[in-house]
């Protein structure tokens, strides 16, 4: 175990690096730092690196070298390979991907591990996925999901996912799975929670009775509902949220508090910016901007997700001292405008 | 070419060191499932056979029952486990758990360990990607969905060959069709892997859109395509509209965990003798086929530490071809033709899709044989088709005439073929349609 004062330690060096890098390995950053007259040797401290104006997605759908092109020299000049090229932001006119090597695979599954233990997820465990095999939420489950990946979760945990895709015309296979196994959590995408519902109320049957413990909704775009409803949920099964940014390979999870989202600092540098200033607010609600420290081959260097959040830094009751994101309630975040 | 970094020796061994390597696979495999199964062990006991009873093949024909989906299923009812009973292996960890494609009723499961789905790669999806053109460096579009077993040793044949994959959003069924040709548009893959309706569908988007579809796949040069027969006559107008240089098939079962890829020479799908022994049986007596006769496949896993299928009826029609293929690989070469399921009964007369799909291949405008033959009676006076068609609907008259003549010819039914919109399709192939309610729980798709 690290002292807190040895942790902060470690996530600053990596920011120094992170910026380092993605200064000196991606022409992308190299000229969004030289536009904004930041050189990586003055960076000294947390401030220096707050000069940085936060990068939003709609940024990056503008930019010719990114938007829905061929795998760019733009975004990493010394690409490792062999990659994995994965499309995060699917729109009609534009699109985004980030490229992963074995190594960001390595980390953001890391990420996702302790996501799942934190939510009581352990060995012998069978856990249910129904998104589509292209989300990182099921990709990183198992090493045979994805390629590069050498452990997934359930390799590092010892529990068993079983898949379901993510059509809605598949929820009916989900129930079928359930009923067969004794499946401790159930991870979910938000889009299908409603749907969910739909279907255990014309099946008759609850979560309970399937003896599904745990339920965990998840987003790449909006925040979960297990973020606004209540943790127990309709079906008397604890209900979690899990929202990501993919973009930066970002994921955070509740505790059994359901407190506010945890956040592996050692992982990831967030900052809450006001939207219009762009300035950060040290209190408050604002755009949750992200650095992921540890990914290299696409780097996402204070990136602003669709996420507004406030940062909570008191103690949780789990005992955890991580840093835990508020989010907005959706209906509020939906009035202000809801992704950047 | 036989040959290359990923190339194993055993693919062109001779056949007699193949049939040794089988029989002494067979051998261990038949008294670990007996060690460890209580499934098997209750059927080998039930049949009156001991694992030391098998000396040979013949002896494995005679003496090993074999069951089929509807066994399993009913064991799966019995003992409560979803996994039927069947894993065999000594520790019991597993690792993942499949689903089966739930085309015949209610998906059935599959447990694998993590050393089982590295097995499953190096000894069948490495060897068939290889023949298939796969190479290292490559870009491949990908996008597996971990709920199917193929797609585990898929994911970890394309890392061991040391591909980059392209992994777009969503899922291979109509809806992302779209999405997919953006990202194989701007993505530039070399190679696309995917399945026929997929496949069908991304080519109905271009022509939508006003697309030159060799336009947008100018970078793929190969197409791999699994889970059903694409005739070879539709075969070579996609090549052509596509622009690429092959277009392969793979197929199989998840059932009985069998499988096979074909090669450029495009005569059958080779299985590989040292991992699996297939057998081709009569559906209804159970009796061994030769090559050349049709009928249903049996198989039997030769490794362990997984859900293991001994003597299991896929109830896949198919038929073993005679003879050595060009390409220098020596292993079974199995042609898939239809599930048996699809089959409805005409004035008396079984008649398969498969049949009807033959007639449908003669004409270019239906040669990718996309139908759906009704089923609304356990025997019908006359067999109704939905059909769609790719010539305009100035064709659509002469084509049903030609058609139906040529069916009523080929088969001696009465048929009714009715056209419908390439949008209606099903988004899965349902080759059999049930019409009425005390039909369908047999016949879901």
């Amino acid at each position: 175990m690290v002292s807190e004062e040895e942790a902060d330690k470690i996530s600053r060096q990596r920011l120094i690096r992170a910026f380092k890098h993605a200064y000196r390995d991606s022409l992308f950053y190299s000229r969004r730092f030289r536009e904004n007259r930041i050189h990586p040797e003055d960076v000294t401290s947390i401030k220096d690196f707050q000069a940085l104006v936060p990068l939003t997605e709609r940024q990056m759908f503008e930019d010719e070298a990114l938007s829905f092109k061929p795998l760019s020299r733009e975004i990493h000049r010394r690409t490792p390979r062999p990659l994995f090229q994965l499309q995060v932001e699917p729109q009609e006119e534009t699109s985004l991907f980030v490229s992963l090597s074995s190594r960001d695979m390595r980390w953001w599954c890391e990420s996702a591990t302790r996501s799942w233990r934190m939510l009581g997820i352990g060995k012998g465990d069978f856990v249910a996925i129904c998104d589509y095999g292209t989300s990182p939420v099921a990709f990183l489950a198992s090493s045979a999901f994805a390629t590069l990946l050498r452990n997934g979760v359930a390799e590092t945990l010892g529990c068993i996912p079983i898949c379901n895709d993510g059509l809605p015309r598949h929820l009916p296979r989900a129930l079928h799975i359930m009923a067969n196994f004794n499946i401790g959590a159930v991870f979910i995408r938000h889009d299908l929670f409603p749907l969910l519902q739909a279907s255990l109320k014309t099946s008759g049957k609850s979560l309970q009775d399937f003896g599904v413990r745990k339920l965990i909704v998840t987003s790449d775009e909006r925040i979960p509902a297990g973020g606004e409803i209540a943790p127990v949920g309709p079906e008397g099964v604890e209900v979690f949220a899990l929202p990501r940014v993919d973009m930066c390979q970002f994921m955070a999870a509740d505790c059994q508090f359901h407190n506010g989202f945890h956040v592996w600092e050692d992982l990831y540098f967030v900052e809450v910016v006001d939207d219009e200033s762009k300035e950060v607010i040290e209190e408050g609600e604002g755009r949750l901007v992200i650095t992921n420290l540890v990914t290299r081959t696409t780097p996402s260097i204070r990136y602003a997700s669709w996420i507004k959040a406030e940062l909570e830094r008191e103690p949780c009751e789990c005992g955890r001292s991580s840093l835990r994101l508020k989010l907005v309630p959706r209906r509020r975040q939906s009035q202000e405008g809801g992704k950047t | 070419m036989t040959d290359g970094e990923f190339y194993d020796r055993i693919e062109t061994a001779n056949i007699g060191k193949l049939k040794r390597i089988q029989l002494r696979k067979l051998k261990k495999v038949v008294k670990q499932a007996y060690e460890y199964s209580p499934f098997y062990q209750r059927r080998f006991k039930e049949a009156g056979v001991h694992p030391d009873d098998i000396g040979s093949f013949d002896d494995f024909a005679r003496k090993i029952p074999i069951f089929r989906k509807h066994d399993v299923r009913m064991e799966m009812a019995k003992s409560g486990d979803p996994l039927a009973g069947v894993v065999v292996s000594s520790d019991g960890l597993l690792g993942n758990v499949t689903l089966t494609s739930g085309l015949s009723g209610p998906n059935t499961f599959v447990g694998l360990s993590k050393r089982s789905v590295a097995e499953f790669a190096r000894r069948q999806f490495v060897r068939e990607m290889w023949m298939q053109k796969v190479r290292p460096g490559m870009r491949v579009l990908a996008a597996a969905a971990g709920w199917h077993f193929f797609s585990l040793p898929f994911n970890k044949a394309l890392d061991m060959l040391k591909v980059d994959i392209v992994s777009p959003y969503g899922t291979h069924f109509p809806e992302f069709a779209g999405n997919f040709l953006k990202v194989i548009n701007t993505q530039k893959p070399d190679y696309v892997m995917t399945v026929p309706t997929m496949l069908l569908a991304m080519r109905m988007e271009c022509r939508s859109k006003e697309l030159e579809a060799s336009k947008v796949f100018s970078s793929v040069k190969y197409v791999s395509v699994v889970g059903e027969r694409i005739p070879l006559a539709a075969r070579r107008r996609i090549i052509d509209e596509l622009g690429i240089e092959d277009l392969f098939e793979k197929g199989g079962s998840s059932d009985g965990l069998w499988g096979g890829g074909e090669c450029w020479a495009h005569q059958g799908h080779h299985v590989w003798m040292d991992f699996n022994y297939l057998e081709v049986v009569d559906p209804k007596t159970g009796e061994a086929l030769g090559p050349g006769e049709k009928g249903t496949v049996v198989s039997t896993n030769l490794s362990t530490g997984r859900s293991t299928f001994i003597r299991f009826d896929c109830e896949d029609l198919v038929q073993e071809l005679e003879g050595e293929c060009p390409c220098g690989r020596t292993h079974t070469r199995i042609e898939i033709l239809d599930r048996l399921s699809n089959v409805v009964r005409v004035e008396g007369r079984e008649v398969t899709h498969y049949q009807v799909a033959e007639c449908f291949e003669a004409f270019p405008e239906t040669a990718e044989a996309r139908f759906s033959m009704i089923k609304d009676a356990e025997d019908m006076p006359v067999l109704r088709v939905k059909a769609w068609h790719s010539g305009g609907p100035e064709r659509s008259n002469h084509l049903r005439y030609e058609l139906e003549k040529l069916i009523t010819e080929r088969l001696k039914i009465n048929v009714e073929i009715g056209w419908i919109e390439y949008g209606e399709l099903p988004a899965i192939s349902q080759k059999v349609l049930a019409v009425t309610r005390d039909l369908e729980p047999d016949l879901r798709g």
